[in-house]
Formats: structure tokens, sequence, C-alpha cells
């Protein structure tokens, strides 16, 4: 009963401490990141398995994790409103090669990030060769080519 | 650039602009309780800093503590005693109520020279502090269980009532 309840805490707090620090946190891991995550991982360990380091309690936190995470796959694919909630929708950040500021400055994003997607996926190198960058949820940014005239 | 060619984008993308600037606005105010936490930890309100400690004497002064009134499970946290012996011979201190039960003494200091156990009751005795001083004892409580512990601490006739608020 209380490694249900532990690991339910603990899966509850990262999703919301993963979600308030945001969708770029995620995506282009850097070394730190890596290492931070490292690092959080061994931070819950003890308190997702208290002083019971037995077989079955292990195999009970891992059997509610992975509970809770069908569960919430399940809720986001069900309810709309949901999924918009604990994933987010796309922003616009550049349309017709205009930035806009406002959206990237809320989104934490500089132009550099937007260049240095364009480059990577799409071979581009100047803002005004860019019809549409979006900020995706998975916190990528997809570059969509202007048509050439 | 058209204001329609950025509509008709949004549209395209699935952007709802109003829904994510609370999405930004939610996250901003986390940063901002994370920060708080973060300095509510280095304060203590979560145990182990300045705010976390308490201290008490007794009425006749005969007795006086401090300790970590807010303390985590696991943890260790420390209650000093410093006490007179009521009148010549060994120094007998008395632990009541939830120092006796949920709350486990993990470590004692100096060594005490007898220790004897009841329901709610622990003593232990002390070779007395030479005349006119005071002896120093040093208690490590650590707890297994979260919630609130209710305890006294007793020399003789002088007693300190103790409170510690258990995270989990």
């Amino acid at each position: 009963m209380e490694s249900v309840l532990r690991a339910v805490a603990i899966y509850v707090a990262l999703t919301l401490l993963f979600r308030i620090t945001g969708r770029r946190s995620m995506s282009h891991i850097t070394t730190f990141d890596f290492v931070l995550l490292l690092v959080v991982g061994e931070a819950t360990q003890q308190s997702l398995l208290g002083e019971d380091f037995s077989l079955t309690n292990g195999l009970l936190v891992i059997a509610t994790l992975l509970g809770l995470d069908v569960a919430m796959r399940w809720l986001k694919a069900r309810h709309r409103p949901a999924d918009r909630i604990l994933e987010g929708l796309p922003t616009i950040l550049v349309v017709d090669g205009q930035p806009l500021q406002d959206r990237m400055r809320e989104a934490r994003i500089c132009e550099d990030e937007i260049l240095q997607s364009a480059r990577e996926n799409q071979g581009l190198t100047r803002m005004e060769e860019i019809r549409l960058a979006v900020l995706e949820v998975s916190g990528t940014i997809a570059i969509i080519p202007r048509r050439p005239e | 650039m058209a204001p329609t060619q950025l509509q008709e984008a949004s549209r395209l993308v699935g952007e709802d602009l109003a829904f994510q600037r609370r999405v930004w606005r939610f996250q901003r105010i986390g940063w901002g309780a994370m920060a708080l936490v973060v300095l509510l930890g280095m304060a203590g309100v979560f145990g182990g800093g300045p705010l976390a400690q308490a201290s008490a004497r007794s009425a006749d002064g005969a007795i006086e503590a401090e300790w970590e009134w807010i303390e985590r499970i696991g943890r260790d946290s420390q209650l000093r005693i410093r006490g007179l012996a009521p009148h010549r011979g060994p120094l007998e201190l008395r632990l009541e109520g939830g120092l006796a039960g949920p709350v486990e003494i993990s470590g004692i200091e100096p060594q005490p020279a007898g220790e004897s156990r009841a329901p709610g009751r622990i003593w232990l005795r002390f070779d007395p502090p030479p005349e006119g001083e005071r002896a120093e004892i040093l208690l490590k409580l650590r707890s297994s269980r979260p919630g609130i512990v209710s305890g006294q601490l007793a020399i003789g006739e002088a007693a300190i009532p103790l409170r510690l608020v258990v995270l989990p």
C-alpha cells in the first residue's frame, strides 16, 4: 500500500515539475541535461523504495509507475482537454520569414535556435527562407520552407 | 506579414495561443513556487534549518532542551538537553509519550550508565555532572512515521513538553 502511494506521489510530482520547467527542457538533451536526469533518478529512488529494497517492492513500484503511464496515455487519447493540458499545443514562431518576437520571448526561444533547426532540417540559412517555424509539443522546432517563386 | 497568413497557419497547425499563454503563465507561477520551496527549504521549513529549531526551559530552570521541531522520516535530528541533577546521585532523564514510541533514539552521547523501559516511558541514567555544573546530553532522534509527535522530557519534577512535526 505504502509503496503504491509513494510511486503515485512521485509520478504526479515529476509530471507537474517537468510540465512547469517546460517542453524545451526535454528536447535537445545536452550532456548536462543527461546528468541532471540521472541525478533526478537517483534522488527519487530512495523516496520510491523507502527502506524496503526487496524484489517484491521494486516490482510493485515499477508496475505502479508503468500502470500510471498507461492510464495517462489512455486519458490523453480519450480526453482532448486533458491532452492539451498535459502535452500542450504547437506554437507558431515564424510566419513568412517574420519572427514573432512576443511568442519567442514567452516560449524562451531565440532566433539562433530557429535558424539552427532550419539548417539542420531543411538546409536553410536565412530567416526569409522560412515560411513557418512551429514549436511542436515534443519541444522540437518544425521548419516549413517558403515555396520557390 | 498579413494577419490572414498567421490565422491560416494557426488553423493549419492547431494552435490556440490564448491557451498556450495560460500555460506559459502557469509555468512562470510554477518557477516562482519552485524558488519559494527552495528558499523555504533553506530556511528550515522542511527540517534541518533555523526555522526548524526550537528550545524550551522548565519553570524551575532545572532542564533546558533544544531540538528540531520539524523533522523528516529517516533523518536523524538532535535533541540537546542540559540539566541539573535534582540531588546527589545519578541524573535520571525520563522520556515520555511520543519520545518513547514513534520516535526512535538512534544515538545517545554520553552513553548512559543505565537504561530501562516501560510502555510510553524510557529512563536513562547518567553519571552526575560536577558540582554546580549542568550535564549536557545529546540524543539523536529518528522517526519512521509521518505525523505530529508529542512527548515530554523530565528530570525529577522538572519537565518540558516537546512537539515534533514529522514530514514524509
